[in-house]
C-alpha cells in the first residue's frame, strides 16, 4: 500500500513533467497542424538555460532557496520563449504554406540541429544540475514521503496549467488562438493577426517546456543534450493520447503516461520488465484503436 | 417532355422504407418513403436544410439510417459500406464537387473504370497481356466519356484546374464510368450560368436514355427540375410533404407555401 | 502536365538480361578491380547502402506518396524483415551446407540468400498486414503516430529476444551458430561479401519496377484517388481500406527485403539501427526527392545516404597548411550533423515540393508509360 502511494506520487510528478511538455505539442498542433519535433529539444535547452544561469550566479546546494529555484525557472522560460520565437520565425513560417510533410521534415531538421549544436556547444557528456531546492521531506502516509522537488514539480505545473487554461479560455489571445485552431484562413479574414498569435503560441509552449526542463532537473539532476529525444517523444505521445489539440487532454495524457511508466517500473514481473520502454507506445496504440482521436479528442466528421 | 416515362414498368429500383436519420437530438430525415422507378428521372426538392443531401448519403451508405430500410432492387443495402453500394450500381455526384484534384481529367474517369478490372496485383506487377488489355479498355472507355461531355480537349489537365462547369460535367462523366444503374445528382446546376443549366437540363434525360439509367436529382433550379423530371418528391424538415408529377407539384398548396412560395 | 499514358508495349527480355549482366560486370569490377584499378571498400559500401536506401525509399513511396497515408514506422518493418531473414540464414544453414557437397557453390548460395530474403519479405508483409489492418482507418497524423508506436515496440521486443543477440546485436549471421570445437563455415559469408552489390542492385531495380508498375496502373490510380479524396474514392466503388492495406502490405514486404539485404550485407544486426530516426530518415528521403515521384525517391535515397558521408570527408578538401592555419576546419566533421540539419531545413524552405515534385525522369517514365500522341490543352 505504501509503495503504491509512493509510486502514485512519483508517477504524478513525472506525469506533470510530460504534461507541461505535451501542452506545447498540443498548442502548436492546434494552430498549425504541425508535429513540432523540435519541441523536446527546446525542453533540453530549458534545462541548459537553467544550468548556466545557476553557474553564472553561483547557485548551488550550499545555499538552497525556493526563490533561487523560481528565478532559474523564470530565466529558462524567457530564454526558451525567445528560442521558440526564433525557430518559428526562421524555420516554420517559411514553410507554413507548404505541405504538412514538408513542415514536418523541417521540424525534424530543427530538432537534429538543436541536438547536434547542443552536443558541440554544451559537450556530449552528462552534466549535473545544482540541487538548489531545500532538501526536505514531508510525511504523507506511513513511510510515504513527498520531497521538495516533487512538491515544486506538482505545484509549479499546477499553477502553469491553470494559467494556460485561463489564457486560452478567458483572454482575447486565447480566443484568437482557438479561432486559428478552428480555421486559420477565416481567422485571418476576421482580422486576427495570425502571425503574431502563432508566434506567441510557440513562445508560450516553449516557455512551458523550459519550465519542465528545469523542474525535472531539480529532481533528476543528470542531463545531456539528448534528453529531449525520449522525453519529447513520450510527451508527444501523451498529447496524442489525450487528444492532440486539446489542452486538458495533454494534461490527462501526461499524467497517464507518467503513472503508467512508474507503475510499469514498479510492478511489471521481472520477465516483462525490459519491455517497460514500450509501455507508453502500447497504451497509445491501444487507445487510438478504440478512440481514433484520443481520449478527449473530438471527431469532426467530414461533411459530405 | 413531362409525364410518365415509357420504361417505368412500375419496377422500383431504389427505395427507402420509413427511414429515419438522427444526429444526436436532431432528426434530419423522418419516416421517409422514397421510391424510384426504373428508368425514371426523379426530382428530390425541398428548402435548404430539408435533408436532401442526407437522403443521398443514406442511399449511398455514407450514413447509416437510425431506423428503417434502404433497398436496391428489392434487397436491403443498410449497413453496406459505400464502395459496396457503388459496386452494386449506385453512382453519385457531390454538392461540393469532389474530384481527384491532382489527377488529370482522363485519370479521374479512368479511376472509376476499375470496377470491371479483373487483373490482380500480381498481373499488374508482371504486366500480363490481360492487364495491358484492361488498361487499354479503361482508357478507351474514359476517352469516349470525356468526348461525350466535351472534355476531351482537357483530358490531360489536372481536374482542379478545370472551370467550374467543366468540373461538374467531369464529375458526371466519372460517375458514368462505373456503368451504374442509378445516378444520384446532387445540385448539378449549382454554379452554372443559365445557358449551361439549359444544356444540362436537356442532357439529363438524354443521359438516362443513352446509358439506361435511373436518375435522382437534387436541385434548387426549378426550371431544371420541372424540365428534366418526370416525378418530384418534396421534403421539408426531413419529411415528405408531396409526391407527384411536376404539374401536380406546381399546383400543390403545401408545396407552394413551404417551398415555391419562398421564391 | 501529364502527357503520358500507360505503357502498353510488350516486355523486353533482352533489356532485362542486359541489366542483370551489367550489374554482374559492375560487381566484378567493383570487388576485384579492373586492370588493378578497384573501388575502395569504403566507396563500395556507400554505393551498396545507397541501393538499400533506394529499396526503402521507393517502397515507402507506395504508402506515403501514392496513397497519401503517412507511415513513420517503416524502420519497424525493416527490422522485422532483417531479423527474420537473418534468423533463417543463421539457424537454417544446414540443408544448404549439405547441398554444397553435391552441387556447385554459387547456385546453392544464391538459393540460400533468396530463401532468406523471401522470408524477410513474407514476415515484413505479415507485420504490415497486422499493423495496417486495424490502423489504416485512422487518418493522417494519427496513423503516423501509431506506426511510430509499432516501430518502437518492435525495436524494444528485438532488444529483448536472446537467440538473435538482444541488445548486443546479432553477430555472425552468415556463419551460423557457434559449435564448440568446430571452426565456423565461412563460405556463405565470403560469397555474400563478394556479391552483395550485385544483389542489392538487382533488388533495387526490381523494387523500382514493381512499385512503378503498381503506381502507374489501375491500382495506383485507386491509391491516388484515395489520396485526393477518400469519400469520392469510396463513392466510385474503391474499397479504400482494402486498397490502403494492400499498399501497406506490399510496401512493408519490400521494406522487409531491404532489411534482409542490410542484414546479409553487414552480417550483423543491432536493434539500435532501427530507431524511430531511421523511419524519419526514410520519410525524409522521399519528401526531399518529391513525394510520389519515383525519381525523387531514388535521388532522395542517394542524397541522404551520401550526404552524411560526404560531410565526413569535408576536411580532406583542405590541404594541411590550411587546416593548420584555421584549426576549426579540422573539426568540421564534428559539425557535419549540424550542416546536415541545416541543409535539410534549407532545402525544405527553398523547395517545399521536393527536388522533383511529382515528376519523373522521362527515361524512367517510359518504363511505365508511353508518350501520348498529342498534347493536352488546359
Amino acid at each position: 500500500m505504501e509503495t503504491l502511494i509512493q509510486q502514485l506520487i512519483n508517477g504524478l510528478a513525472l506525469g506533470s513533467i510530460y504534461a507541461l511538455i505535451a501542452l506545447g505539442y498540443t498548442m502548436v498542433y492546434g494552430v498549425l497542424r504541425l508535429i513540432n519535433f523540435a519541441h523536446g529539444d527546446v525542453y533540453m535547452l530549458g534545462t541548459f538555460a537553467g544550468y548556466y544561469t545557476a553557474l553564472r550566479f553561483g547557485f548551488s546546494e550550499a545555499a538552497p532557496s525556493f526563490v533561487r529555484a523560481a528565478l532559474l525557472l523564470l530565466v529558462a522560460m524567457v530564454v526558451c520563449a525567445v528560442a521558440g520565437l526564433t525557430i518559428e520565425r526562421l524555420a516554420y513560417r517559411p514553410v507554413r504554406q507548404a505541405s504538412r510533410l514538408t513542415a514536418l521534415i523541417t521540424a525534424i531538421g530543427v530538432s537534429l540541429f538543436l541536438e547536434n549544436v547542443g552536443q558541440i556547444i554544451f559537450g556530449a557528456n552528462p552534466k549535473f544540475f545544482p540541487q538548489v531546492l531545500p532538501p526536505q521531506q514531508f510525511p504523507v502516509y506511513g513511510a510515504v514521503v513527498i520531497t521538495t522537488p516533487d512538491l515544486a514539480i506538482l505545484g509549479a505545473s499546477l499553477i502553469l496549467t491553470i494559467g494556460l487554461h485561463r489564457l486560452v479560455h478567458h483572454t482575447a489571445f486565447g480566443r484568437a488562438m482557438r479561432a486559428i485552431a478552428h480555421d486559420l484562413d477565416t481567422a485571418k479574414l476576421m482580422g486576427i493577426d495570425t502571425n503574431r498569435v502563432i508566434a506567441l503560441t510557440f513562445a508560450i509552449g516553449s516557455a512551458l517546456a523550459a519550465a519542465a526542463g528545469v523542474l525535472v532537473a531539480l529532481r533528476y539532476p543528470k542531463f545531456d543534450p539528448l534528453i529531449g529525444v525520449t522525453t519529447g517523444l513520450k510527451a508527444f505521445i501523451a498529447a496524442v493520447l489525450g487528444g492532440i489539440g486539446n489542452v486538458s487532454g495533454a494534461v490527462l495524457g501526461g499524467v497517464i503516461i507518467g503513472l503508467a511508466e512508474t507503475m510499469a517500473t514498479g510492478y511489471l514481473p521481472a520477465t516483462l520488465n525490459p519491455y517497460k520502454d514500450a509501455v507508453a507506445f502500447a497504451i497509445l496504440v491501444a487507445v487510438l484503436l478504440v478512440r481514433p482521436t484520443g481520449i478527449l479528442g473530438t471527431t469532426a466528421p467530414e461533411k459530405v | 417532355m413531362v409525364g410518365e416515362h415509357r420504361m417505368s414498368s412500375a419496377m422500383t429500383v431504389l427505395a427507402t422504407k420509413s427511414t429515419t436519420v438522427r444526429f444526436g437530438g436532431l432528426v434530419a430525415v423522418k419516416d421517409l418513403d422514397l421510391a424510384v422507378q426504373a428508368g425514371q428521372v426523379l426530382g428530390l426538392i425541398g428548402p435548404n436544410g430539408a435533408g436532401k443531401t442526407t437522403i443521398f448519403n443514406v442511399l449511398t451508405g455514407v450514413y447509416r439510417p437510425t431506423s428503417g430500410d434502404v433497398e436496391l432492387e428489392g434487397k436491403s443495402i443498410v449497413g453496406l459500406p459505400p464502395h459496396e453500394i457503388a459496386r452494386r450500381g449506385v453512382a453519385r455526384t457531390f454538392q461540393n464537387i469532389r474530384l481527384f484534384g491532382e489527377l488529370s481529367a482522363l485519370e479521374n474517369v479512368m479511376t472509376a473504370c476499375h470496377l470491371r478490372s479483373r487483373a490482380g496485383l500480381l498481373a499488374t506487377m508482371l504486366r500480363t497481356a490481360r492487364h495491358r488489355a484492361e488498361e487499354k479498355e479503361q482508357r478507351d472507355l474514359a476517352l469516349a466519356l470525356l468526348e461525350r461531355f466535351d472534355l476531351a480537349a482537357h483530358r490531360h489537365a489536372p481536374a482542379k484546374s478545370l472551370s467550374y462547369g467543366n468540373q461538374r460535367r467531369l464529375e458526371i462523366a466519372r460517375a458514368l464510368a462505373m456503368r451504374p444503374k442509378v445516378l444520384l445528382l446532387d445540385e448539378p446546376a449549382a454554379g452554372l450560368n443559365p445557358q449551361e443549366s439549359l444544356v444540362l437540363m436537356r442532357q439529363i434525360q438524354q443521359l438516362r436514355d443513352d446509358f439506361k439509367l435511373t436518375i435522382v436529382l437534387v436541385e434548387h433550379n426549378m426550371r431544371v427540375v420541372m424540365g428534366a423530371c418526370e416525378r418530384i418528391h418534396v421534403v421539408e424538415q426531413g419529411q415528405t410533404i408531396a409526391v407527384g408529377s411536376p404539374d401536380d407539384i406546381q399546383r400543390n398548396p403545401r408545396v407552394i407555401t413551404a417551398y415555391l412560395g419562398n421564391l | 502536365m501529364n502527357i503520358w499514358k500507360p505503357h502498353l508495349g510488350g516486355r523486353s527480355w533482352l533489356g532485362g538480361i542486359a541489366v542483370v549482366a551489367g550489374f554482374f560486370l559492375l560487381n566484378e569490377a567493383f570487388v576485384h578491380g579492373v586492370f588493378g584499378y578497384g573501388l575502395s571498400a569504403y566507396y563500395l559500401r556507400v554505393i551498396t547502402l545507397v541501393g538499400i536506401s533506394m529499396v526503402l525509399a521507393v517502397s515507402l513511396t507506395l504508402v506515403n506518396g501514392c496513397a497519401g497515408q503517412f507511415s513513420i514506422g517503416h524502420a519497424g518493418f525493416m527490422a522485422v524483415g532483417a531479423y527474420a531473414s537473418a534468423a533463417v540464414t543463421h539457424f537454417g544453414g544446414a540443408p544448404f551446407i549439405a547441398l554444397l557437397e553435391i552441387l556447385p557453390a554459387w547456385p546453392v548460395h544464391t538459393l540460400r540468400l533468396w530463401v532468406s530474403l523471401a522470408v524477410g519479405a513474407a514476415v515484413g508483409g505479415v507485420a504490415g498486414w497486422l499493423v495496417g489492418l486495424p490502423t489504416l482507418r485512422l487518418r493522417g497524423d494519427y496513423l503516423a503516430i501509431v506506426t511510430l508506436g509499432f516501430g518502437e515496440i518492435i525495436r524494444v521486443v528485438l532488444l529483448n529476444i536472446e537467440p538473435t543477440g538482444g541488445a548486443l546485436g546479432f553477430t555472425n549471421i552468415a556463419q551460423g551458430p557457434e559449435v564448440p570445437g568446430r571452426s565456423p563455415d565461412q563460405r556463405f559469408a565470403l560469397f555474400l561479401e563478394e556479391t552483395m552489390f550485385f544483389w542489392v542492385a538487382l533488388v533495387a531495380t526490381g523494387t523500382i519496377l514493381v512499385v512503378g508498375r503498381l503506381a502507374y496502373s489501375s491500382f495506383g490510380r485507386s491509391l491516388a484517388a484515395i489520396r485526393e479524396n477518400e469519400i469520392a474514392a469510396a463513392a466510385i466503388g474503391i474499397d479504400t481500406t482494402r486498397a490502403k492495406t494492400t499498399a501497406f502490405v506490399v510496401s512493408a514486404a519490400l521494406t522487409g527485403v531491404a532489411g534482409g539485404l542490410y542484414a546479409h550485407y553487414d552480417n550483423y544486426l543491432n536493434p539500435s539501427s532501427f530507431t524511430f530516426l531511421r523511419s524519419v530518415e526514410i520519410v525524409t528521403m522521399i519528401v526531399l526527392g518529391g513525394l510520389g515521384s519515383l525519381s525523387g525517391a531514388i535521388v532522395g535515397a542517394g542524397v541522404l545516404t551520401i550526404l552524411p558521408e560526404a560531410l565526413r570527408d569535408l576536411t580532406r578538401l583542405f590541404p594541411p597548411s590550411v587546416t593548420a592555419a584555421a584549426p576549426f576546419l579540422a573539426s568540421l566533421p564534428d559539425y557535419r550533423m549540424v550542416l546536415y540539419a541545416l541543409l535539410l531545413v534549407g532545402l525544405m524552405i527553398a523547395r517545399p515540393q521536393g527536388l522533383y515534385g511529382r515528376r519523373e525522369w522521362p527515361w524512367l517514365a517510359r518504363l511505365f508509360l508511353t508518350r501520348d500522341g498529342e498534347k493536352g490543352v488546359g
